[in-house]
């Protein structure tokens, strides 16, 4: 009886390995295009294995195209993201969790009412709003758009309801004021959601393609998801080189997501309602 | 304190930046020139750049076709246009009342030296569309057919001057594709999923066949339409050309030696000139007319012309005004070069000059000139309209055999006299 | 008393920024949008007021009917599969006995849901290219002719559906598997006493209790893909035959290719309007369901 459950898991598990290795295959596909010559990738006779391994396309990437630009305005704009959802939903969240004021209930509703309005349908709206802000091509124009996260406020909300009372009466008592509550108590004791979020609203920020789609014009305000698409660049086949640019446009979000892998996933469960 | 300290360093920071602004001028350049010929347009940006310390040109080649033309249509809705920019002439009745194109008066063209008479008449009266100057021409550019010429001449395909024997009438061409196809499995490498490639080749083969595209308001009359169409799609059913191949991946056929023709623009004469002189060219090409298989020759063409776009919330200052008019003529007078891009320069001094003569390839397939038709002048037709529209939607899938040829005009009929 | 005072001042003071960004981001584009759609602007700047004009001509528009029938399409190759997708590989890894292959095999189906969409379709147009892709490779070894998966009417809606999968299906995997760890084993080795099989367990336990999970992955996917744009605009464009035009991408057509302002506000307030009424409708019936249980 045993015996047979002993095969079984082993079935399993190599089963679960060749199925992962097959979901990756597309990337490692990609990444070994990169690192193939021009000419070994039009060649009919393809290999799963660079028959020279080449950087070429790489270096055309890094020296042809505007790429120190495009990661600048990524960063910028990811970075510029990040915070402001950061330091607009966790004091709305503590409102909303510890102090009784007017509209609070109106408020609430709101916010969560605003998690299943589709943004992207407003687009032409906001296209001409920022527009008429003068803020097109530039990194405010990518940015505030998308600092709203009511998602970001419930949990917030869900987290700061959790911590317990006594620790706000008491700084009540010292004759604390909600603000230095918030940032004295609160805020220390929920950092790993702080991180969690933030690493989450990084990764979303740096991903995102519409809105600095429609935003820029300019070539030189892209950020890298929309560069990697919109720009041409001219020398004959370079079919290494878009996997190359692709792998470089990842390789962020990727080597922060290997890092944080516990943040990234608990945020994600806590986004989507689930405790964990 | 602190604020005078910080209200001097201000204050030079500022002085030194407008120092610096206001000794250079930047011209911000938009183009659509991702072929080959976008490498030779590089060096000439380069090259007035260091000739012009004080005229600094910003180039940025984005995605050919309709994403170009939007964002140029939203970014001058917004003020946030490029100075100057790449506009194909074809594309002009459609433009030019939308007011997306800035007028340029006479007199700013003979500031730098640009008058009616440097040009060729038609394509002259093209930039004219709409009572005033909207583009200056850059060039003329048309379809060719590029060959391996090893590989014709091992099939007994060229004649004694180098030249291919199967360009002489619908029978001569599919007989001379039938010996290829014995040799190598697609003769012809042609990006058959592309509407605008598509175009190109039919609207050629459908002047040759001396048919029309429009007459009066209705469109493709006749059956010449059906029946150039019909070609196309003779050519991938009996397998002399693979069906939905994108562009890259058609030139990459002819490059890697897979198929011995490219039907393509001449833009890519460069990339070929270019992997020759690097020995990454594994045969000898060469470059000619398209085959003729009607009773005339005919070869489509269409011309860049380099216009300033139009805004009401941003109108180009004069300051900018006079750097594009100097880039626009030192373009002009200095596009003998960009005949190594495969153009043929609009400039008829420079194609008249003996430097351009003798220029090669250019020179074997230089009687294009005589032959050359161009798209309709209609609002409807020219690059990114509702045509190529039509082609991409209903006419690529003809070809690649997912309609008739009669269904295929038909809608594409339907969709058109709609908006005539 | 002096907690009392104060209250209304703090409260609305730290909920100020996010209600501030909320009007302006929010309210006010809503209601922007509402009113530019009865009109005739362009882009930017406004026309004249033409009241229901643009809604009327949007029902009788062959092509915004089209595109609603093919959004709704998507939603039926996604929506289903990429939650029953997940939910499978949620129980398969949950099964593994070896934590670190656990959390190796969770990390490759979560990496390609952290990429940017850009990245997710330059990577799947070269392997599905038509003239060089590996796939037609593998199709040409398994006897069959290359396929021109965004050309062809037939195959471009799934090859689309497919790439969206793979980009997605981690985040449901993540979800499914926090559930399935909250399940009490000691269920199931009761349910082995009283000699269930798997499929008896599957059926009987562990769809019940995971079903507040995949109430909230439906919900939330059919919001996701209603809202689809990216994808169809970086690999089809609304082609071929306009069979894979959605929604979206006619608001940005007639927006920003064509200039019509109002007529794209009119399209966009109607797919506004679907997704607010179907995410309602889906958390009521989803929440009736629970309910039975």
């Amino acid at each position: 009886m045993t015996k047979k459950i002993t095969i079984s898991w082993t079935v399993l598990t190599i089963l679960s390995l060749i199925v992962a290795l097959i979901f990756m295959f597309p990337l490692y596909w990609a990444a070994v295009t990169s690192l193939k010559q021009e000419t070994e990738v039009i060649d009919p006779n393809w290999s799963i294995f660079p028959r020279i391994l080449s950087l070429a396309a790489y270096l055309d990437v890094l020296t042809k195209s505007a790429i120190g630009t495009w990661y600048i305005n990524s960063i910028a704009t990811s970075v510029g993201i990040t915070l402001l959802v950061i330091l607009i939903s966790m004091p709305c969240g503590y409102a909303l969790s510890q102090i009784d004021f007017v509209g609070r209930k109106i408020i609430l509703l709101a916010v969560v009412v605003s998690i299943m309005v589709p943004g992207t349908a407003l687009v032409i709206a906001l296209f001409v709003l920022i527009s008429d802000f003068n803020m097109i091509n530039t990194w405010s124009g990518v940015i505030l758009p998308q600092v709203l996260s009511p998602v970001c406020v419930i949990v917030y909300k869900q987290f700061f309801d959790q911590v317990p009372k006594e620790l706000r009466e008491a700084s009540i008592i010292d004759g604390a004021t909600e603000f230095q509550i918030l940032i004295k108590v609160y805020m220390p004791l929920n950092w790993g959601i702080t991180t969690a979020l933030a690493l989450v609203t990084f990764i979303g920020a740096w991903n995102n393609f519409f809105w600095p789609f429609i935003m820029t014009t300019k070539a030189e305000m892209f950020t890298v998801p929309v560069a990697i698409t919109s720009v041409s660049d001219a020398y004959g086949i370079f079919l290494a080189r878009d996997m190359a640019v692709a792998i470089l446009a990842a390789l962020p979000v990727t080597a922060f997501f290997l890092i944080f892998q516990k943040r990234v996933t608990q945020a994600i469960m806590l986004t989507s309602g689930i405790k964990g | 304190m602190k604020n005078k300290i910080i209200s001097f360093f201000a204050g030079i920071v500022i002085s030194i930046y407008s120092f610096g602004a206001s000794a250079v001028t930047e011209v911000v350049w938009w183009d659509f020139l991702g072929g080959g010929d976008g490498v030779r347009m590089k060096q000439m940006i380069d090259n007035f750049n260091e000739a012009h310390p004080d005229i600094q040109i910003n180039a940025t080649t984005l995605e050919w076709g309709v994403p170009f033309y939007t964002k140029v249509q939203t970014s001058a809705a917004v003020g946030e246009q490029p100075d100057i920019m790449t506009y194909h002439l074809s594309r002009f009745p459609l433009a030019v009342p939308t007011g997306v194109l800035r007028p340029i008066s006479a007199e700013e063209l003979a500031s730098v030296g640009i008058t009616a008479d440097r040009f060729f008449p038609a394509n002259w009266e093209a930039a004219n569309f709409g009572g005033a100057t909207h583009g200056v021409p850059l060039d003329i550019h048309a379809n060719v057919m590029y060959f391996n010429a090893e590989v014709l001449g091992e099939a007994g395909l060229l004649d004694e001057n180098g030249h291919p024997t199967l360009l002489d009438g619908v029978d001569n061409f599919m007989n001379g594709l039938a010996k290829l196809d014995e040799m190598m499995e697609f003769p012809i490498g042609f990006a058959s999923d592309n509407g605008g490639m598509i175009w190109r080749w039919w609207y050629s083969i459908l002047n040759m066949m001396e048919g029309d595209f429009v007459d009066g308001s209705s469109i493709c009359p006749g059956d010449k339409c059906e029946k150039s169409l019909q070609i196309l799609i003779d050519l991938v059913e009996k397998g002399y050309m693979p069906s939905n191949v994108d562009y890259q991946s058609a030139k990459g056929m002819f490059i890697s030696g897979e198929s011995a023709i490219h039907i393509n623009g001449v833009w890519e004469v460069p990339t070929m000139v270019d992997l020759m002189r690097n020995n990454e060219l594994g045969f000898k090409f060469g470059v000619v007319d398209m085959p003729q298989v009607g009773p005339k020759m005919a070869t489509w063409s269409d011309s860049h012309a380099f216009a300033i776009p139009h805004s009401d919330k941003n109108p180009i200052s004069d300051e900018k005004l006079e750097a594009v008019l100097k880039v626009m003529g030192w373009m002009s007078d200095n596009s003998l070069f960009w005949g190594t891009a495969g153009h043929i320069p609009a400039n008829t001094e420079v194609v008249d000059s003996v430097f351009y003569k003798n220029m090669q390839p250019n020179s074997t397939y230089a009687n294009i000139g005589e032959n050359m038709v161009v798209d309709p002048f209609l609002p409807i037709a020219g690059v990114a309209s509702p045509t190529y529209d039509a082609f991409s939607n209903y006419i690529a899938p003809a070809v690649n055999g997912e309609l008739s040829a009669e269904e295929a005009i038909q809608m594409m009929r339907d969709d058109l006299e709609a908006l005539m | 008393m002096k907690k009392y005072s104060n209250s209304n001042f703090w409260g609305l003071l730290l909920a100020f920024p996010f209600i501030f960004f909320y009007v302006l981001f929010l309210l006010y584009p809503t209601i922007y949008t509402l009113l530019f759609s009865f009109t005739d602007s362009p882009l930017i700047g406004w026309g004249k007021w033409v009241g229901l004009e643009n809604y009327i001509k949007l029902f009788n528009d062959k092509l915004f009917l089209k595109s609603l029938k093919n959004t709704f399409v998507f939603v039926f190759w996604t929506v289903v599969p990429n939650t029953l997708i997940g939910l499978m590989c949620a129980m398969m890894i949950n099964r593994l006995k070896n934590p670190y292959i656990a959390a190796f095999l969770l990390a490759c189906f979560f990496i390609p849901h952290i990429l940017p969409v850009t990245v997710v379709t330059q990577v799947w147009s070269w392997m599905l290219s038509k003239q060089y892709g590996i796939i037609q490779e593998f199709l040409e070894f398994l006897g069959y002719a290359k396929i021109a998966f965004f050309k062809k009417k037939q195959f471009a809606m799934p090859a689309v559906a497919i790439v969206t999968i793979w980009w997605t299906v981690g985040f449901n995997i993540l979800l499914f598997i926090a559930g399935l760890k909250s399940i009490n084993p000691e269920i199931y080795e009761a349910s082995d006493l009283d000699g269930a099989n798997s499929w008896a367990k599957f059926r009987y336990i562990t769809w019940p209790l995971i079903w507040p999970i995949t109430a909230l992955v439906l919900t939330l996917q059919l919001i996701f893909q209603l809202k689809i744009f990216d994808q169809m605009y970086l690999l089809t464009a609304g082609g071929p035959f306009n069979s894979t035009l959605v929604v979206l991408q006619l608001v940005y057509k007639q927006g920003f290719q064509m200039n019509r302002g109002g007529y794209a506000s009119a399209i966009a307030m109607v797919l506004f309007l679907i997704i607010i009424v179907v995410s309602i409708m889906q958390y009521y019936v989803l929440r009736d369901k629970e309910k039975d249980k």
